[in-house]
């Protein structure tokens, strides 16, 4: 009977565990990736970049609390309607009181301006698109000797130029040479820490996801409060009712096999939702706002079915009936 | 019990490897693209590309297993009596972690030995399936406008790659013998395709070669190769009625005649040394070389042919070594920084690097620039073959028997002194130049001693070194990720089991599948995660503060991982 009383503190205690932990990862990853060529890392950056990390991390953390928090729930069962508004309220009101309060924090910590200096080191091979490129010397966005190797190319593939100078805007480098007929270059760089923090395939598929799902979240609380309450609703109602899978078949582990690749699903369909669907509709109806709050709407009417399912076809104790029986 | 559980683990861990090792090599095959692999390649790269995704996704099948195995192993089993004692969780598992850890060296064994091999061959056969293409288009660019001989060599070097291909074999036999015709008027040692040794003849091209120079009126020369065919082969009496035909003639001949002839050659023998002394080896080659063929058993023309061919060695090779070499598999597009002398820099390309087990090495596609700092080009050039000579690439090629055939590099803007430009230093080393090629799959081709080594010295080729690092670090850490998660994989399937259940429902074996699948993005998020931890502490601390950083995190979780499994209960 103790265990509702002390749900929402473990739920809470689990959410602050998650978010500091991804925080970190984030943290280290952004230095690693952007800031590393020109800051030093130490607790001056940690502090500056925190509050901007656990806004970015604050979406996949309470979603990942939500699923293991249910983990606990299925080995220490009590009443799934408590169960369910327990997590239902703690998690919304962490979520959007937390980016609320991160995100004015996290504003005066906006990642450093894009740096030539991030993509390109005196006398290192760089990859830009097809292109390779090396400069003897940079001082600031001027560099001097740059070799520049064409891959597509099957013959003459090397040339050199006395000068270029290079910008980096939105992750694009462009190298225009000076002197001469100029040349343009401009393609994604590798990243000098790009081979360092590369995610594999699959990881990087799961990341896009959820940087989809956090910017719109971002977006949505920039236009209006009431917009952004409601996709926050709509996503944490979602895991919450999807904690019904934890009890849908007789075998615990592969009821969190489902429950795992559903959470999974969640970030791919609002992807898919906000990527392709929702311009679709923003070009078919006046309201933008309709367009904006549409991926959240789908979430939200997929939670009510689940909830459905949970009442009407999943009875409480219904997976561990056998033993009882 | 205990038996029970590793039991039902081991057996799962069996059915999944197996399971999973066949749908790898079902999917390389069902992926196989004939325009990138010949179609012969199908079997061995289905195998070794199905091998290679296992190992990949070994880690999350393993886990799979073992999170299944555990979560089934109550399965079946008789109630324990009411009021008894239940047993120790870590008396049960205490065999499955020794047979874990086996796993993991077994596991270590296969990612460190056998994995990287099989991406070298894939990677290889990838190219060699390039290469073999080229030679098809030579052979039939070459037979289009009528030129058999060449068509003959790129069809040779075709079927060294695609060794099996019935309907080459035959084209070689076709063209073999339209190339004899087309080679009869041709002059010198070009006859008959092959030069002065009869070792590897058979009778019938002795005959052939020898009725050649008979129709010249080289009495000596008939008489030489018709007696070899004799020789060779009793039965020919054609061989032995024309090497009778031709030392008549060379007894009918007056001694004017004889003295004349050998005046001619005592002239030609002189003018060839002249040119060995004066240092001109390659066409003292050429000269020894084609009086050898007309005089085959004159002692100082093969005494100076081979020292001619000593001396040339030294400053060119011969360009069918190098195409022969060229289908063997070999590391490709290497791009790197070469130093340079003060205020210079260089740049080379390597299209592609052959090694022999002697330590020599062919390349191929070379492109190397030499620039100021200023960006001024000193020179520039290609060459298309090079051989490895000591810390050098020696790019001067030329035929073994066609004085008209030679690669040199070409010049595209400056020049270097006569005596370097065919010659280029290079800085890296052979084993260096391996993981200088493009493309981070290289580096995973390389083993984790070889990484260490060569760590150092890489950052002067233009290559981060920080990348290295890592690449090197998480390869140290795979066997520990094989361990760490099979122990979370136990305690989750044991946590999770199915206390309910009598017997495997079907549902159960239906949503099997999602095990694996499910511990996958867990298991690349786990890893991602060290990768960050792991990158983080080289770029900000280097090397040994990282590995040691590595060492503790490692520690940190098995400690938690084994905390856990001691953790469960066997109520």
């Amino acid at each position: 009977m103790r265990e509702p009383l002390k749900a929402p503190f473990i739920l809470l205690f689990t959410l602050i565990c998650t978010t500091v932990v991804l925080t970190a990862l984030n943290v280290l990853a952004t230095w690693g990736l952007y800031d590393s060529s020109t800051r030093a890392f130490g607790l001056s950056y940690v502090l500056a970049r925190a509050p901007r990390s656990m806004f970015e991390v604050i979406v996949p953390s309470v979603v990942l609390s939500i699923v293991l928090f249910g983990l606990r729930m299925a080995r220490r069962p009590f009443s799934r309607f408590l169960g369910l508004a327990i997590v239902l309220v703690v998690s919304y009101v962490v979520l959007v009181n937390g980016m609320i309060l991160v995100r004015g924090m996290g504003a005066k910590a906006r990642m450093a301006p894009e740096a030539t200096r991030q993509y390109i080191q005196p006398s290192t091979l760089v990859s830009v698109d097809a292109w390779v490129l090396s400069a003897s010397a940079l001082s600031g966005d001027r560099l001097r000797g740059v070799l520049v190797f064409d891959t597509r190319q099957t013959a003459d593939r090397f040339s050199v130029f006395p000068a270029a100078t290079a910008t980096a805007r939105a992750g694009t480098l462009t190298v225009t040479t000076v002197g001469g007929p100029p040349v343009v270059i401009s393609g994604t760089p590798a990243l000098s820490g790009t081979k360092v923090f590369e995610p594999d395939r699959f990881t990087g598929l799961f990341l896009r996801d959820v940087t989809t799902l956090s910017g719109d979240f971002e977006r949505l609380l920039a236009a209006s409060l009431g917009q952004f309450f409601g996709a926050c609703f709509a996503l944490v109602f979602l895991c919450t009712a999807s904690l019904v899978l934890l009890r849908v078949t007789r075998w615990p582990l592969a009821n969190i096999m489902l429950l795992a690749v559903a959470t999974r699903g969640y970030f791919s369909l609002y992807h898919l939702l906000a990527v392709t669907l929702a311009p679709r509709i923003a070009a078919a109806v006046s309201d933008p706002a309709l367009a904006r709050l549409f991926p959240s709407g789908a979430l939200a009417a997929l939670a009510v079915v689940l909830l459905l399912v949970d009442i009407l076809f999943v009875p409480s104790g219904h997976w561990t009936r056998e033993e009882a029986a | 019990m205990n038996r029970s559980i590793l039991g039902r683990i081991t057996s799962f861990i069996f059915a999944f490897y197996s399971l999973s090792l066949l749908a790898f090599i079902a999917y390389a095959l069902l992926t196989f693209s004939a325009s990138v692999y010949l179609p012969s390649m199908q079997w061995e790269y289905a195998l070794k590309k199905g091998f290679v995704f296992w190992m990949d996704y070994l880690i999350p099948v393993h886990a799979a297993a073992v999170a299944v195995g555990a979560s089934l192993a109550g399965l079946g089993r008789t109630v324990r009596a009411q009021g008894a004692p239940a047993q120790p969780f870590s008396r049960l598992v205490s065999s499955t972690l020794v047979t874990f850890l086996v796993l993991t060296a077994g596991y270590t064994v296969l990612f460190e030995g056998v994995y990287p091999a099989a991406l070298r061959r894939i990677s290889d056969m990838q190219y060699q399936s390039l290469v073999a293409v080229e030679y098809r288009h030579q052979a039939d660019a070459a037979e289009k406008r009528g030129d058999f001989l060449a068509s003959l060599d790129a069809v040779d070097r075709y079927l060294a790659i695609d060794k099996g291909n019935k309907a080459f074999a035959e084209r070689r036999l076709d063209l073999k013998a339209r190339a004899a015709r087309q080679a009869a008027p041709a002059t010198g040692r070009t006859v008959a395709g092959i030069a002065g040794d009869t070792g590897a003849m058979s009778a019938q091209a002795l005959v052939e070669k020898a009725r050649y120079y008979f129709d010249r009126q080289d009495w000596y020369s008939a008489h030489y190769y018709a007696q070899s065919a004799a020789s060779l082969d009793p039965r020919r009496t054609d061989a032995v009625r024309m090497a009778a035909q031709a030392w008549d003639k060379i007894n009918g001949l007056t001694q004017a005649e004889k003295d004349v002839k050998t005046a001619n050659l005592i002239r030609e023998k002189n003018k060839a040394y002249a040119m060995l002394v004066k240092g001109d080896v390659l066409g003292a080659y050429y000269e020894f070389g084609r009086l050898e063929a007309d005089n085959p058993g004159d002692q100082d023309i093969a005494t100076y042919l081979a020292e001619s061919g000593r001396k040339l060695a030294a400053e060119a090779f011969f360009v069918d070594e190098a195409r022969r070499m060229e289908t063997l598999p070999g590391v490709q597009a290497i791009l790197f920084l070469n130093g340079g002398t003060q205020g210079t820099r260089e740049a080379v390309y390597i299209g592609k690097m052959v090694e022999l087990p002697a330590g020599e090495a062919y390349y191929y596609d070379i492109e190397a620039v030499r620039y100021g700092t200023d960006g001024a080009v000193q020179w520039h050039f290609s060459a298309p073959y090079g051989r490895r000579e000591g810390d050098s690439i020696l790019m001067h090629s030329v035929d073994r028997n066609d004085a008209r055939v030679e690669y040199l590099p070409s010049y595209l803007q400056g020049t270097r002194p006569a005596a370097e430009r065919s010659v280029l230093r290079l800085q890296p080393s052979v084993e260096e130049l391996h993981s200088l090629s493009m493309g981070r799959a290289t580096l995973a081709t390389m083993g984790l001693a070889e990484l260490w080594r060569m760590r150092a010295d890489l950052a002067t080729f233009g290559i981060p070194r920080q990348g290295l690092s890592v690449e090197m670090m998480m390869k140290m850490l795979m066997p520990f990720v094989f361990l760490i998660l099979s122990i979370f994989a136990m305690s989750l399937g044991w946590a999770y089991r199915a206390r309910y259940l009598t017997r495997l429902s079907g549902v159960a074996v239906l949503l099997m599948p999602l095990v694996p699948l499910v511990l996958s993005v867990l298991s690349l998020l786990y890893v991602h995660a060290h990768r960050i931890i792991i990158g983080f502490a080289v770029v900000a601390f280097g090397l040994t503060p990282a590995l040691i950083v590595l060492a503790v995190l490692e520690v940190i979780l098995l400690a938690v991982a084994l905390v856990m499994l001691a953790g469960q209960s066997t109520t």
